[in-house]
């Protein structure tokens, strides 16, 4: 596992799993978290590439990826930015929660629990 | 997506040695490919029978969608293994020589590159360290606007700085350009993550290609890949 | 290919100085190697004039010392060739984008002027030595000048008109060596080393009988200009007519046949 730095951003590079995924990954919850400012310009295609020696064509896929979910743009000879909108931020925030809750819902339910198992369990936790 | 190269049971025997024995393997364009293996897998007559240099026993081979041939070199960039570079030139001259007689080289390309990975103009191969002819050699290749690039063992026997260099130079390329690019090496480390696709060599053969992506999804790191595999003698 | 590329490739071929494996056993700088040659040509000087001085050495013998130089431009066709694989340099080379006839041509050519330029510096180089002996000895004379310096004329020339054939023939045996007639290079060698002694021996090249170059040298004859036989034209032109098949050969060879 390496960890480097770029632009204020703390990132982890697993050879052993699949490069895309990850730096996707990394984006979303750094900017679910608010790691990352609203309206924030991302290192570029080729820093980032430099700085994790990976393929420029993996990280420009995985920025595609982040502009299709909205939650960044380009601007022309600009970069691309964090997005402006709370509202998208939020909203994407609300997506990560189902799939969450929906992941764990699934392997709760291969283990063969049911709905009331989870929700005593949930109130245990609590 | 289209090949760029086609290997179909290609052979090729020295003497008594096999170096390649039956590979087959399509290589798709636009593509930053590993070859890989162990010396001695048979990437360097792989390599050499793309550019001609080596005719096969038996086989079909194409790159370009062309049987390989001296004028089809003329689309194709090439770093010969073990090379070295013509000892009386300067780096400048070996870039006259390469605007002279190879075709789509850039020369603005080549200075940016020298400036970039730190390469004096006025130095002569004669002097030089492995390290920096490395870096003369490898931009003579990336200089040059071609669909192909083979590059064959670029970083053996060279400073871990200079390797760096080396990576940073191809990273920043990249960006730029779109070719096919193949890069064979035995230290995959640092390099690794330059791959989206990989051939996995042995004994003449390529025993794994496809996606790194889906390598690693598959196997794990390719450099435990590489070690488990060829430790074992492992059959994929 | 355009000939203007192709003379770009020659000049290439010619201002190609240094050999790596060579360079770790005598490891000299450029000002070093012309002072060299310069105190070795002193030393001639110096040497010849004591043996005219002092023995019965004759002006003419002087060209004994020049006995070698079918072998040299043997020897710089083989070298020449030979050095793209010592230098690591043949993957560059064999990789170019143009016929291999242009790419060992290339070499051949620029082996042919560089041989050429040799000889005629040592015609200029003999020139300036006869004059100078002339100038200290008061047995000289300028008939002796000028018998000296067609000896001179006839025995470069004679080479002159093998040097493409030797050059050929040193390309040949060089790269046959990197090739699948690898088997046969002993047997090569044997034949074109035997073939050299030739030159020397066969008294049928010239005209008058009885006479060979080595005979020439001794000063018992006068000479003539040119004192060539028909015969030794014709080995000559067959020789040329049947290297350009060798070239083609080799070319055919680097193309087809390589052993990497």
């Amino acid at each position: 596992m390496d960890e480097r730095q770029v632009g204020g951003l703390n990132f982890q590079i697993d050879f052993s799993q699949p490069l895309y995924e990850q730096i996707l990954d990394q984006f979303r919850s750094s900017i679910a978290k608010g790691e990352i400012d609203l309206g924030e310009k991302i290192p570029s295609v080729r820093e980032l590439a430099q700085v994790l020696k990976i393929n420029p064509n993996t990280v420009m896929r995985a920025y595609q990826e982040l502009e299709r979910d909205g939650l960044t743009e380009k601007r022309r000879g600009q970069g691309t930015f964090v997005t402006t909108s709370q509202e998208k931020v939020r909203q994407f925030r609300h997506q990560l929660a189902q799939e969450y809750i929906d992941a764990f819902i699934q392997h709760m339910e291969n283990l063969g629990y049911t709905w009331a198992d989870i929700e005593a369990y949930m109130k245990n936790k609590r | 997506m289209s090949t760029v190269i086609q290997c179909r049971d290609v052979i090729k025997t020295y003497d008594d040695k096999k170096a390649l024995n039956g590979l087959t393997l399509d290589i798709p364009e636009q593509s930053i490919v590993g070859v890989l293996g162990p010396n001695g897998c048979g990437k360097s007559t792989f390599f050499r029978s793309l550019v001609g240099l080596v005719q096969p026993d038996s086989g079909v081979l194409e790159i370009l969608n062309q049987k390989p041939n001296w004028r089809n070199n003329a689309d194709i960039a090439y770093l010969p293994d073990r090379a070295r570079w013509y000892p009386n030139h300067t780096v400048r001259r070996a870039f006259d020589w390469a605007e002279s007689f190879l075709p789509h080289f850039i020369r603005e390309q080549a200075e940016k590159l020298a400036d970039f990975m730190e390469l004096d103009l006025d130095l002569k191969a004669r002097g030089m360290s492995k390290g920096q002819e490395a870096r003369l050699m490898l931009i003579l290749c990336m200089a040059r606007d071609v669909p192909v690039v083979i590059l064959d063992e670029p970083f053996s026997g060279i400073d871990v700085l200079s390797r760096e260099q080396i990576i940073e130079g191809i990273i920043d390329y990249l960006h730029e350009r779109e070719q096919t690019i193949l890069i064979s090496t035995h230290e995959i480390h640092e390099i690794e993550g330059l791959f989206d696709f990989t051939v996995l060599m042995d004994k003449g053969k390529a025993i794994w290609t496809g996606r790194t992506e889906a390598l690693r999804a598959e196997y794990g790191s390719m450099h435990q890949v590489f070690r488990s595999l060829y430790k074992r003698g492992l059959e994929l | 290919m355009e000939a203007s590329l192709f003379w770009k490739l020659v000049r290439h071929e010619m201002n190609l100085t240094g050999d790596r494996s060579k360079e770790k056993k005598r490891q000299f700088k450029r000002g070093w190697k012309i002072g060299y040659a310069l105190v070795m040509l002193l030393l001639f000087f110096i040497g010849t004039t004591l043996l005219i001085k002092t023995t019965d050495f004759r002006l003419s013998n002087t060209w004994y010392f020049t006995f070698g130089l079918p072998y040299m431009v043997f020897f710089i066709g083989f070298g020449h060739a030979k050095r793209e694989w010592s230098n690591d340099t043949l993957g560059w080379w064999l990789s170019l984008p143009y016929s291999r006839l242009a790419l060992i041509g290339a070499k051949y050519v620029a082996n042919l002027i560089q041989c050429l330029m040799i000889l005629a510096a040592i015609l200029v180089v003999g020139f300036i030595y006869v004059v100078y002996i002339a100038a200290i000895t008061s047995s000289f004379n300028w008939p002796m000048i000028g018998q000296f310096m067609i000896l001179g004329c006839n025995w470069m020339l004679l080479i002159a008109l093998a040097c493409p054939i030797l050059i050929g023939l040193g390309q040949f045996l060089a790269i046959s060596q990197y090739t699948n007639l690898r088997v046969i290079t002993p047997i090569l060698w044997f034949c074109f080393m035997g073939l050299g002694s030739m030159v020397y021996w066969s008294g049928g090249f010239f005209e008058s009988k009885g006479n060979n170059i080595y005979i020439q040298f001794s000063g018992d004859q006068s000479v003539t200009f040119f004192p060539f036989s028909t015969i030794f034209i014709g080995f000559i032109i067959l020789g040329w007519v049947l290297i350009y098949f060798v070239i083609r050969l080799t070319a055919y060879l680097i193309d087809r046949k390589l052993s990497l």
